[in-house]
């Protein structure tokens, strides 16, 4: 008889999973299935009927990670959908908000859900309680640096989660002197605060070398935005590298013609996968790992990591350390736009039209879509939202199923570790899945 | 209610997310050193956290449960209901598991409707065409958790700000319990009023220059903020955002009814006429 074993839920993962380990009639590891029991909350049909402008607070409250993400690429299609071109300044001021987003997501991840796998040994000591034990310094230095992030949405979106100033046409509000001062100075204290981290992954890379490289591993294609000289999380063409090294570039909207996606009847997330290549090869992964394989940033870190993970690299733990390397980058990055100066003018009077629009941001965990068409009021009569988590749901499934695979290599059922179960648990969480957002995506093939 | 104070031992916590968004523990993440110095020094102990431990079940009596997210599927029911079972006292955090939330926006349309715009080619199962295998029956309805439990403390918000979960914390460790607002977020929003009533209602897009200090309401804008909760600071106001009244209708409204916003129904009464002029 076949057997399956279970690891549900999931934990140190947003949302509701679980594995489900297969083995057939001989005890042999079969599959994973990844199962996500998140039901779909329905804001696909919330956004219909209402008004433009109120969808993107509306859609920052899909996520409660990465709110701001879902709330930019929502003003962005409206705004797409509208024709109209937000003022210079509010660009930067959402640019500003995603990578306040962004890092205050990558350290919730890289400390509190990842790093205890790598840094406590006992099973019970696995989470942010464990790590204060021993690790004192890492936990105290994530909250400062979580605080940091925070703040800065609190002051650009009026609150820390869930902003609420974004509209079509700019902001409600710009940034005052004493705001600015007050990001400065986060941030100076910030670039010392990361050196902590960048150390703990440093340490972690060099420890567990041949783990990280090898350990559920797989071969996939990445999708991400082009990344420039710095960070880039908004406003540039979509970059798709291929298995066999083609580098693609193409204007975002593109996307529709370049996947497909598939239902499983065991889970609520569907699957996307390219289509050029079909289901068997046509992996697609999002997220740090694309970003930082196709980058070309100024960092320390990034040239330890290539030599770790010759780039493009498909190593899924990788994730972890694409994740810290980013987290610098970021802050980086939040200071070039803070010197480069933020104005008033951040707001136009918009009037609404007929029309169809696309948003695209890259969230922390990668590439997110939202796309809206409306009336001539400007009333929302068709929503459609492609999460980032929902593109990396069928290579989550087959890192797992690697993971287990390399585990399991001629070991019987019975013999079954705890160990063995939180060593799949650990290639799950590399992709940071937020399986709230996940359980979206709607009619690919119709167009975005 | 034992307090952690006068015993000397650490008060077993536990949160549950049903459906929601993550908001609410990530706003509990950001009570920050405060709440790692509650766990440093034994006040509080995790005992289960789906997102932030590795422990699959709770299994023993705990004092607290927090509980975030609607119940919108047989699990969320059932887990609940489990788990409170194990818990001295209840709290729901933020407004899905308050009130609904979003979700429970969606219950105006029916369940299938929601579902089939997800799903609308596919047939897995004879009575819909939504995935089953092994999953969770949805309900029909989206509903807050005291529909299933009885709830001790309510702490509502999309999600609560952290300053009040960290007060929240803090009185639980004192033995202390529910606080309710009476102040709504008007009482707190610093936006200058002067008493006049807006000749119409106007969409926030309308308005470029909107001038930052002045009420949104008199300035024609609809902000939820005289009839909420207050306790917020009104921060959404401050911004330059209506406020969209997460938190609730304010404990001093006895009764919910137009005329405790006499200048939104004065606007739209004239924007109504004006329309059909």
């Amino acid at each position: 008889m076949t057997k399956t074993v279970y690891i549900d839920p999931a934990t140190r993962v947003e949302g509701h999973a679980k594995l489900n380990i297969q083995f057939n009639d001989a005890g042999a590891f079969e599959k994973v299935e990844f199962q996500c029991y998140e039901p779909p909350r329905g804001f696909e049909r919330l956004f219909i009927g209402m008004i433009g402008e109120e969808v993107p607070r509306l859609a920052a409250k899909i996520c409660g990670i990465c709110y701001s993400a879902h709330c930019v690429a929502a003003v962005q299609a409206i705004e797409n959908a509208w024709g109209v071109e937000p003022p210079e300044d509010a660009i930067k001021l959402r640019e500003l908000m995603l990578l306040a987003n962004l890092l205050q997501s990558h350290i919730l991840h890289f400390t509190f859900l990842a790093m205890p796998d790598f840094l406590c040994d006992n099973p019970q000591e696995k989470n942010f309680v464990g790590l204060l034990n021993k690790h004192k310094e890492l936990v105290e230095a994530s909250v400062k640096l979580r605080a940091v992030g925070q703040k800065l949405t609190e002051i650009l979106g009026g609150r820390q989660i869930h902003p609420a100033t974004v509209v079509p046409g700019g902001m409600t509000k710009s940034l005052n002197k004493d705001e600015v001062e007050k990001i400065t100075a986060n941030i100076n204290e910030a670039k010392v605060l990361v050196e902590t981290l960048k150390n703990c992954a440093e340490k972690v890379m060099e420890a567990k070398a041949s783990l990280l490289e090898k350990f559920g591993k797989i071969d996939s294609h990445f999708l991400c935005l082009r990344q420039k000289q710095h960070l880039t999380l908004c406003n540039a063409d979509l970059e798709l590298s291929t298995r066999d090294g083609r580098i693609i570039v193409m204007k975002p909207e593109k996307y529709s013609k370049l996947v497909r996606e598939r239902v499983v009847d065991y889970s609520f997330i569907k699957q996307p996968y390219l289509d050029e290549t079909g289901l068997e090869d046509g992996l697609i992964r999002v997220g740090p790992l694309a970003r930082v394989n196709r980058c070309e940033w100024n960092n320390k870190l990034l040239r330890k990591f290539d030599k770790a993970f010759p780039r493009p690299s498909q190593s899924t733990l990788a994730y972890n350390i694409a994740r810290t390397i980013e987290i610098e980058e970021c802050l980086k990055r939040i200071e070039e736009v803070i010197n480069d100066g933020v104005g008033k003018h951040v707001r136009e009077t918009v009037k609404p039209r007929e029309g169809h629009g696309v948003g695209i941001v890259e969230a922390p965990r990668g590439l997110l879509f939202h796309c809206y068409s409306t009336d001539r009021q400007g009333i929302v009569t068709e929503a459609n939202v492609i999460a980032p988590t929902t593109q990396n749901a069928l290579a989550i499934e087959k890192s797992a199923e690697a993971a287990a695979r390399e585990r399991f290599a001629g070991k019987a059922y019975e013999r079954i570790t705890r160990d063995d179960l939180d060593s799949i648990e650990m290639v799950v969480r590399a992709y940071d899945p937020c399986l709230s957002c996940s359980v979206h995506l709607v009619r690919i093939k119709r167009g975005l | 209610m034992p307090s952690q104070e006068t015993t000397g031992v650490a008060l077993k916590l536990a949160t549950l997310q049903l459906c929601g968004c993550s908001g609410c523990h990530i706003s509990l993440l950001d009570v920050g050193q405060s709440l790692i110095d509650l766990v440093k020094n034994k006040q509080i102990q995790i005992k289960y956290s789906q997102i932030l431990m590795d422990v699959k079940n709770l299994e023993e009596k705990i004092d607290i449960l927090l509980v975030e997210g609607c119940v919108l599927t047989e699990h969320d029911e059932e887990i609940l209901k489990d788990y409170t079972e194990l818990a001295e006292k209840i709290v729901a955090v933020g407004s899905c598991a308050c009130f609904g939330g979003p979700a429970a926006i969606a219950n105006q349309f029916g369940r299938a409707d929601v579902l089939k715009i997800m799903f609308p080619d596919s047939t897995f199962s004879l009575i819909s065409n939504v995935p089953s295998h092994n999953l969770p029956t949805i309900h029909e309805f989206a509903c807050p958790i005291n529909i299933f439990v009885d709830v001790d403390f309510y702490v509502p918000g999309c999600p609560p700000e952290s300053e009040i979960l960290r007060d929240f914390l803090t009185a639980i460790v004192k033995g202390k319990g529910s606080f309710g607002y009476v102040k709504t977020v008007c009482d707190e929003c610093p936006c200058k009023r002067t008493g006049e009533s807006p000749s119409e209602i106007k969409r926030i897009i309308d308005v470029a220059t909107l001038e930052p200090d002045k009420c949104l309401v008199e300035q024609g804008i609809i902000c939820m903020g005289k009839m909420t909760m207050g306790g917020c600071g009104a921060k959404c106001p401050k911004a330059g955002a209506p406020c969209e009244g997460c938190r609730g209708f304010s404990l001093s409204l006895k009764e919910v009814s137009p005329s405790d916003a006499p200048e939104i129904k004065k606007a739209l009464i004239s924007s109504t006429e004006r329309k059909n002029r």
